[in-house]
């Protein structure tokens, strides 16, 4: 019996928090919030430790969950401007079509970025033609659409009740991409309109399972990473603060010595504590393939402890936690949108109540 | 993460699990009205489990207990709670004393007190609040002084629990008066019938006297009842009990469990003024689902905990973490229970739902956070000990 990340998993952790600190650090994201061009640059390095296609699907189960969850707690304690969860919940989707093997490889290896449309706005819709398909519709919050090379999203197959996922080309005159204005300025979001966008087959990804049930495997996944990133938010804010009472003086000492700011900060503790054991259970969950309900426990959680954390930082701050200059708002508007996207607390508690109901046999 | 229990560990479990089942009545307390009856009960249930080998599981057998290890005694816990178990008449004497003789007793202390414990003959209280020293544990001021070959003890401890059952009881008392407070306590182990100790039940809130106040006027005791060295009481309360401290609470996340099935079970039938019944109430999913998300959380706190414990790391403050959670979660979960009880949360008994035990619970939940060190005086171990805030 064991619970935690293993040797080899911290290795991972600490590997990819050394390349996070070494090539993108607080400045580094400072000077995308200032000019938010997408680093290029962390394409070719995210690629070379091996984060994307890295998890596999082995029926039920899925294998190297681990240690991507270690680096996903790295990738939101650094800030970091990427689509990383669509990128690899992106690989993952083409892993699972052995037509898509050639994108897949230009994906692991940097080559081309890949993110996902996760939400649509009303029902975008494919039709069968004669040499084809035609796609149109909305999306909205598509991480680093900008930026990417390709775009999957999810269309439904115009007299069917069919979902047909398809993989996108940016440049492709029937794609439209405006970058949305979000408090979020560490993470570009999206509006992607697609008009009369022609595609074959060769475009889509078909799997075993169907493309709805990839869709929700998809945004399960992602929903795990998102309350590793969220964990990761939470405990650099939380560590930067508790050192910042240690050397912030008021009344003549350390603010640390107020019983009012230690008892902010054993709370938040315990939050980010939990946190942390919420993304691990429901991370060997998901890689034995078990009690499915535990990764909409872990985002439920991670969601709001990350929120409140975030905030309770700017609190103990004081006035120059209110300031621009100041990284604590960085933390909390990260909070706020990884927190509310990829299924925010309110969806999750509800999938939480609909298994403990269905497990009550009521 | 390796969370799989071994076949063997499996069919332990499931024989906890039937054996269990055929002896534990399921909300104990509600079934006896009687609080005497009820305490009789839960006497002849140690007696039971002794029986059965399941008290002191871990303990080695010369002392009595049945010489498995911690994954045992864990796995029979977590049985315990899912089963309903009530809390432990002898709780003081299995999960405080027996480990602490373990750690720093003598040979003769281990083989004269163990097996009376485990086979429920003895059951144990603890001296350790008095009415000037209760998060500040350290201020006590029972005095023992030396006189020839006994130590005679005056003072007053308070909310003992069980004193009233006790046969026995360890004190922490101040034997150097002149050294720095937590440097001149002593822990003696007191017979409850010595001449000069009365016992004093107080009523708590919940109607029952499960606590009390003890008295000792020049009460004496042989000059070897001392556990650890003298003047070392402190260090022996409190750095010898890891892996109790720690694992005390396990069975309590089944437990809770085990009540939030039985909440949705009322809640199916219950109904909001609007007319819906509370299970269909949005406003009561979602804080049922926040209650369901911490006691899930508690459990993946439990499991970290043991398997620190099991693979021989450090345990330290984690323990606070751990107390600190499970009381908070569960005050909050039965103010929600009352919640949706609406208008008919205060009946208990046999006007009450499910015999009022959600009403019990309630105001039990409020001695949690307060017992064993307060929720203040654990988020300040955890501020300045894991986070190293200065005092």
């Amino acid at each position: 019996m064991y619970f935690g990340y293993t040797d080899d998993e911290k290795i991972v952790k600490k590997s990819v928090r050394d390349l996070f600190q070494d090539k993108f650090n607080i400045e580094k994201v400072r000077k995308f919030i200032d000019n938010p061009e997408f680093p290029r640059e962390l394409q070719e390095q995210i690629a070379g430790i091996g984060l994307i296609g890295l998890i596999s699907r082995e029926g039920d189960k899925v294998e190297n969950l681990m240690p991507l969850l270690a680096a996903f707690e790295e990738f939101g304690r650094a800030l970091i401007p990427y689509p990383l969860i669509e990128s690899v919940t992106g690989a993952y989707a083409l892993s699972l079509d052995p037509n898509q093997v050639e994108l897949l490889g230009r994906v692991m290896e940097g080559q081309a970025l890949l993110t996902v449309a996760w939400e649509s706005e009303g029902e975008p819709a494919a039709e069968k033609g004669s040499d084809g398909y035609t796609a149109s519709g909305s999306f909205i919050g598509v991480p680093f659409a900008n930026a990417a090379d390709h775009i999957l999203a999810f269309f439904t197959l115009r007299g069917t009740n069919e979902l047909a996922a398809v993989v996108l080309n940016r440049d492709h005159p029937g794609v439209r991409v405006s970058v949305m204005e979000s408090m979020d300025h560490t993470f570009t979001q999206c509006k992607v309109d697609v008009s009369n966008y022609s595609f074959t087959e060769k475009d889509m990804v078909r799997t075993d399972i169907g493309a709805a049930r990839l869709k929700a495997e998809m945004e399960d996944l992602a929903a795990l990473f998102a309350s590793a990133e969220l964990t990761g938010v939470a405990e650099e804010a939380f560590n930067k603060t508790v050192e910042y009472t240690k050397i912030r003086k008021q009344f003549g000492q350390e603010i640390a010595r107020f019983q009012a700011l230690k008892h902010m900060a054993a709370n938040m503790y315990v939050w980010v504590e939990s946190c942390k054991v919420a993304v691990l259970y429901a991370g060997w969950a998901r890689e034995e393939g078990v009690e499915p309900e535990t990764i909409s426990i872990a985002k439920a959680y991670a969601s709001q402890a990350a929120m409140r954390v975030t905030g309770m930082c700017i609190q103990m701050h004081g006035g120059i936690g209110y300031t621009w200059e100041s990284d604590m708002h960085l933390y909390f508007k990260r909070a706020r949108r990884a927190g509310s996207q990829y299924g925010d607390a309110y969806l999750h508690r509800e999938r939480v109540m609909q298994h403990a109901i269905k497990a009550a046999g009521l | 993460m390796d969370l799989r229990l071994t076949k063997e560990q499996e069919e332990y479990r499931m024989q906890a699990r039937e054996w269990l089942q055929k002896n534990i009545k399921p909300n104990w307390r509600q079934q006896v009205r009687d609080y005497r009856q009820y305490i009789e009960e839960l006497k002849e249930l140690e007696y039971k489990l002794y029986e059965a080998g399941y008290n002191g599981i871990y303990v080695p057998k010369e002392y009595g207990g049945q010489g498995l290890t911690y994954m045992e005694e864990i796995i029979f816990r977590w049985e315990a709670g899912r089963a309903g178990m009530p809390r432990n008449v002898n709780q003081i004497g299995k999960g405080l004393l027996v480990p602490t003789l373990l750690s720093v007793g003598t040979e003769e202390q281990k083989k004269r007190f163990i097996p009376k414990v485990l086979s429920g003959e003895e059951i144990w209280c603890q001296g350790y609040s008095e009415p000037g020293a209760g998060s500040d544990l350290a201020a006590v001021s029972t005095r023992a002084v030396l006189d020839g070959d006994e130590w005679v003890i005056n003072g007053q401890k308070i909310w003992t629990s069980y004193g009233a059952e006790a046969h026995w009881c360890f004190v922490l008392a101040r034997t150097d008066p002149d050294a720095p407070k937590h440097k001149g306590i002593t822990y003696f182990l007191v017979p409850m019938n010595a001449p000069g100790i009365t016992v004093r039940p107080l009523k708590q809130m919940t109607t029952d006297a499960e606590f009390c106040e003890v008295f000792f006027e020049n009460v004496r005791i042989p000059k070897d009842s001392v556990v650890g060295n003298v003047n070392e009481g402190w260090y022996v309360a409190n750095n010898t009990l890891g892996f109790e401290r720690g694992t005390i609470t396990l069975k309590m996340q089944p437990l809770f469990e085990r009540s939030f099935y039985e909440v949705l079970q009322m809640s199916k039938e219950l109904k909001v003024p609007g007319g819906h019944t509370v299970l269909e109430d949005t406003h009561y999913r979602q804080r049922l689902a926040d209650h369901f998300l911490d006691i899930a959380v508690l459990r993946y706190h439990g499991l970290q905990l043991v398997s620190k414990l099991l693979n021989d790391e450090k345990v330290g403050a984690e323990v606070s973490l751990h107390k600190l959670f499970y009381s908070e979660i569960y005050q909050r979960f039965m103010e929600t229970v009352m919640d949706l009880q609406g208008s008919r949360s205060t009946y208990w008994w046999e006007s009450g739902l499910e015999q009022g035990k959600f009403p019990f619970e309630y105001l039990e939940s409020r001695a949690d956070t307060i017992h064993s060190g307060t929720s203040e005086i654990q988020r300040n171990i955890i501020a300045e000990r894991v986070l190293g805030m200065p005092r």
